[in-house]
């Protein structure tokens, strides 16, 4: 007897023809991920330079990203500052971004990279119900911003190994962290996509000879080291100093020294591979919180969440949460000042050799007039 | 290299859920089949 097309072939035709269309539509999305955002440099911008010249293997790469370099009139020292280390942490790109597009600069150089973990930027962390993208009404209009992953994206490098060892120290860390930018330094040139983005910065650190560099940061609100600057031994009295006198300013920053068995993160391989003094600052962010409740882009710009209103006020957690709200501006203005601290400290300590960074927002003034006042 | 050898995994899994699909006969399975098939669908093609 002929086989003949029966009611569940057509069904099974019908599904493919919707498995089809729910492809087209969740692609779309997930595609929209891929243009990159845009930034308006301030007018002491030299050049515009990409991480692939100093690891060629990224070039054409989703991980290859863009560094934003000022010069001052005068020479100086040089200092590198990163965003988006960790794409899912907005207010270090953020801060990056104003940075960048309000700079003047009279003496030495700053090189930014406001994306360092590009490809994270291109998708979003599974099972945390984060917006792709979040809005700022700035002077120009509407911009939207990306907001990523923790770490690079899946489609760029996968699978994740069931642990991933860190090169070249052996450590063990779970798999996922093979993905993690501040996980893998210092890198290598022939190693995975994140491997050879850390050995880019690296390499950039070295070849332009940075004299300070600072990595931003957020982490959840019932993380212990918040609102904190993490430094190797080499930059411990230029924190301490730039620490004291945030205190003179009413701000409370932790000052956390780089654990020396801890291995793969910024401040202490960029410490220990290149002659740069590393930083890495951290504030408050709900939105990364396991207590927080909608994960929404208002959490991530107000910082308003009620869940962690109710737990900072029954202090049964060590919560560093206002409970006012951990705004986006009130974020990127510690991370701003936090900057500016350390570079003061810097200057007090080279006085032959100093920065002068200006343009930038007061603290209050930033936090009053909200961040998006001061982007392009 | 294990980046294509998963690829092809995904690929080989994909045809074996459409092939389940055509011989399927109970609806809810079906929907089943085609839910699982979406994601590998956007693995294959390298979009997520």
């Amino acid at each position: 007897m002929p086989q003949t097309l029966g009611l569940h072939h057509a069904r099974a035709l019908g599904l493919l023809m919707t498995v089809a269309a729910l492809c087209v539509v969740a692609g779309a999305e997930f595609v929209a991920m891929w243009s990159p955002d845009t930034f308006y440099p301030s007018e002491a911008l030299a050049k515009v330079d990409s991480l692939s010249t100093y690891c060629p293997s990224l070039r054409g790469t989703r991980a290859d990203t863009r560094i934003f370099v000022f010069e001052g009139r005068d020479p100086g020292p040089t200092l590198l500052v990163l965003g988006g280390t960790h794409p899912n942490e907005p207010a270090g790109f953020i801060a990056a971004t104003l940075l960048l597009e309000r700079l003047t600069i009279q003496t030495g150089r700053c090189l930014i990279i406001p994306q360092a973990c590009a490809s994270g930027f291109t998708g979003t962390d599974p099972l945390e119900g984060s917006p792709q993208t979040f809005s700022l009404v700035t002077g120009s209009g509407t911009r939207r911003f990306r907001f990523g992953g923790r770490a690079a994206n899946v489609v760029d490098q996968w699978p994740d190994p069931m642990v991933y060892l860190h090169y070249p120290s052996g450590q063990q860390l779970s798999g996922n962290e093979t993905r993690n930018l501040n996980r893998a330094y210092p890198g290598r040139p022939d190693g995975s996509l994140t491997e050879r983005t850390a050995f880019a910065i690296v390499t950039l650190i070295t070849r332009e000879h940075v004299d300070v560099a600072v990595d931003l940061h957020e982490a959840a609100p019932e993380i212990p080291i918040i609102n904190a600057i993490v430094t190797h031994e080499k930059g411990r009295e230029l924190a301490a100093n730039a620490v004291l006198n945030l205190e003179f300013e009413d701000l409370q920053y932790s000052l956390e020294l780089s654990p020396t068995n801890f291995r793969g993160l910024s401040h202490r391989e960029w410490g220990d591979c290149t002659r740069v003094i590393p930083f890495l600052m951290e504030t408050s962010n709900p939105i990364q919180g396991r207590l927080r409740g909608r994960t929404s882009e208002e959490l991530l710009v107000s910082g308003v969440d009620p869940w962690y209103r109710i737990a900072e006020r029954l202090g049964t957690m060590r919560i560093t949460y206002d409970p006012g709200g951990e705004s986006l501006s009130r974020r990127v203005a510690r991370h701003l000042q936090g900057l500016r601290a350390l570079i003061d400290a810097y200057n007090e300590q080279h006085p032959d050799s100093s920065f002068t960074l200006e343009g930038l927002p007061a603290y209050t003034t930033l936090i009053h007039e909200g961040v998006e006042r001061y982007l392009r | 290299m294990l980046h294509w050898i998963y690829i092809v995994l995904a690929v080989y899994c994909a045809g074996l859920l459409v092939a389940e699909l055509f011989t399927e006969k109970r609806w809810r399975e079906q929907i089943a089949l085609a839910l699982v098939l979406v994601p590998l669908v956007l693995r294959i093609l390298q979009v997520k």
